[in-house]
């Protein structure tokens, strides 16, 4: 993965058939360090996701938005190759992955898989029939959580949710955050666990993390996030824990385990503003309990990873939760705000 | 008298090439037990255990799976990657036909099932291979003698024929 910004396209081009891969090469630097996702659909024209949106690629390593027939087509023989190739030739290794629909690569990348499922007893055993795929690249861009890392430490590390929509950034800045609060940059080298389902925050292969996590990090790929939850604060005794995406009501209960346990949690979740936030099933127990104290929003299209808004939504006992007390959050977001400038 | 002790040592030489082939199969078949092992147990992907395995090789039995590598590295199928090898690398000159062919069947179904399907996998394609051995086996001395009998009978036949 490449710093400050840079997609990381050589580390996924391996991927693809030789054609493909010489028009993805020959892209220029431009479009290749804003490139966000490269979407593949069997018999359809390739979609490259940049910041200015969706655009298709031409067989002479240009963006057009313009749809036409002249434009270079993925074939299915050329997906499922695809897919073995990220699977390096091995689907029963990436099962459970396939099942969940992604693929981690290395780096941190991540493979969205669409396919058919393959139910029994109501559980999804196999997908078939590969149809589309979405190649989301990982970002490390250091500095990126400085204004959140303000909000997060001050005499001590606070209970934070970074929420977002998809594509605001919201992994990339606990990435950054975790690298700080490992790194000592808080005056204390922070032991952090890292709770890593789908191998997107660290990328670990091989046992290595394919991202800069700081030199007090332990990480836990590949676990459920309750399971590693529990892991972590039984064996590793951190002082934070990041978690990416907290969905589940499941989740949800460990993390309120882990902070009645005395550690602290810094999450992510997916929402577009605060309304959003509070609906969410693995999110609202956690905010009605008060165990959170901020909970920020980030922004997306040219704002990725830039703070939209702040909510201090309490957990000091002094303070009153303020729920559903949207004037007050708003006014004490222009307070930190101005701390934070 | 030179040529029945050319011809003997031809048929001598067809002798060794079964001997090599037995060689050559059973060590391909310690590799699907490798495999088996590292599928079962750790649900490493293949390539890896490949890699593995010829890092640790220290009877270069299988150095043809450093070329593997390297072919997949340079952009190469893992299927394209083993036919190739099988076509160029030298070791594998003595095999038949039908062993690259069974080779190639079982590299393609490699690693596209699920775990109890690779073990079943690994498992049909040993047993087929010990197979194999073991009538090759059965056959080696008796062949090594009837390879040495046409030598010596060829060279009556063609110092007949000339003289």
């Amino acid at each position: 993965m490449d710093i400050n910004g840079k997609s990381s396209l050589n580390d996924i081009i391996y991927l693809f058939p030789v054609k493909f891969k010489n028009m993805l090469f020959n892209l220029n630097d431009g479009i290749k360090s804003s490139l966000r996702e490269i979407r593949l659909r069997s018999e359809k024209p390739i979609v490259l996701v940049t910041a200015k949106g969706s655009a298709f690629l031409t067989s002479d390593s240009r963006l057009t938005y313009i749809l036409s027939e002249n434009l270079p087509v993925f074939s299915k023989e050329d997906l499922q190759e695809l897919v073995k190739r990220a699977c390096n030739y091995s689907v029963y290794s990436y099962q459970e992955q396939i099942n969940s629909g992604f693929i981690s690569l290395k780096g941190g990348h991540r493979l969205g898989v669409c396919g058919t499922a393959v139910k029994e007893n109501g559980r999804t055993v196999s997908v078939r029939n590969i149809n589309s795929i979405n190649i989301r690249f990982a970002r490390e861009i250091y500095g990126s959580a400085d204004k959140v890392f303000n909000i997060v430490f001050d005499s001590h590390p606070h209970n934070t949710i970074i929420a977002g929509p998809p594509l605001s950034g919201k992994t990339t800045v606990l990435r950054d955050l975790i690298r700080q609060a490992s790194s000592g940059n808080a005056g204390v080298y922070y032991k952090c666990a890292v709770v890593d389902e789908r191998n997107e925050l660290a990328g670990v292969s091989g046992g290595i993390s394919g991202c800069r996590l700081g030199p007090n990090t332990d990480i836990l790929s590949g676990y459920s996030k309750a399971e590693a939850i529990e892991i972590a604060i039984r064996t590793l005794s951190p002082d934070i824990v990041f978690c990416d995406e907290i969905a589940s009501e499941a989740e949800a209960k460990q993390v309120k385990e882990g902070i009645m346990c005395g550690v602290h949690f810094v999450v992510t979740a997916h929402c577009f503003d605060y309304i959003e936030l509070i609906g969410r099933k693995g999110v609202s127990p956690l905010i009605a309990n008060g165990l959170f104290r901020n909970a920020v929003i980030l922004g997306t299209g040219e704002n990725v990873g830039a703070i939209k808004r702040i909510y201090r939504i309490g957990s000091n006992k002094n303070e009153k939760s303020r729920y559903f007390d949207f004037s007050d959050d708003m006014c004490f977001e222009r307070e930190l705000l101005r701390k934070i400038n | 008298m030179i040529l029945a002790t050319i011809c003997a040592l031809s048929g001598n030489y067809l002798g060794r090439l079964i001997k090599s082939r037995i060689k050559i199969l059973k060590s391909f078949n310690t590799l699907i037990k490798d495999l088996r092992s590292g599928i079962e147990f750790s649900k490493e992907p293949v390539t890896d255990i490949i890699k593995k395995l010829s890092d640790f090789d220290e009877d270069k039995t299988t150095n043809y799976l450093k070329g593997i590598s390297a072919e997949m590295n340079e952009g190469l199928s893992f299927t394209q990657a083993w036919e190739k090898e099988l076509k160029d690398n030298k070791y594998f000159s003595c095999l038949k036909r039908e062993d690259k062919k069974m080779i190639i069947s079982f590299i393609k179904g490699l690693g596209t099932t699920d775990v109890s399907g690779q073990l079943q996998h690994c498992d049909t394609y040993s047993e087929i291979i010990k197979r194999k051995v073991n009538t090759l086996e059965e056959d080696k001395s008796n062949k090594i003698k009837l390879y040495n009998s046409f030598g010596i009978l060829g060279a009556f036949l063609i110092f007949a024929l000339l003289y």
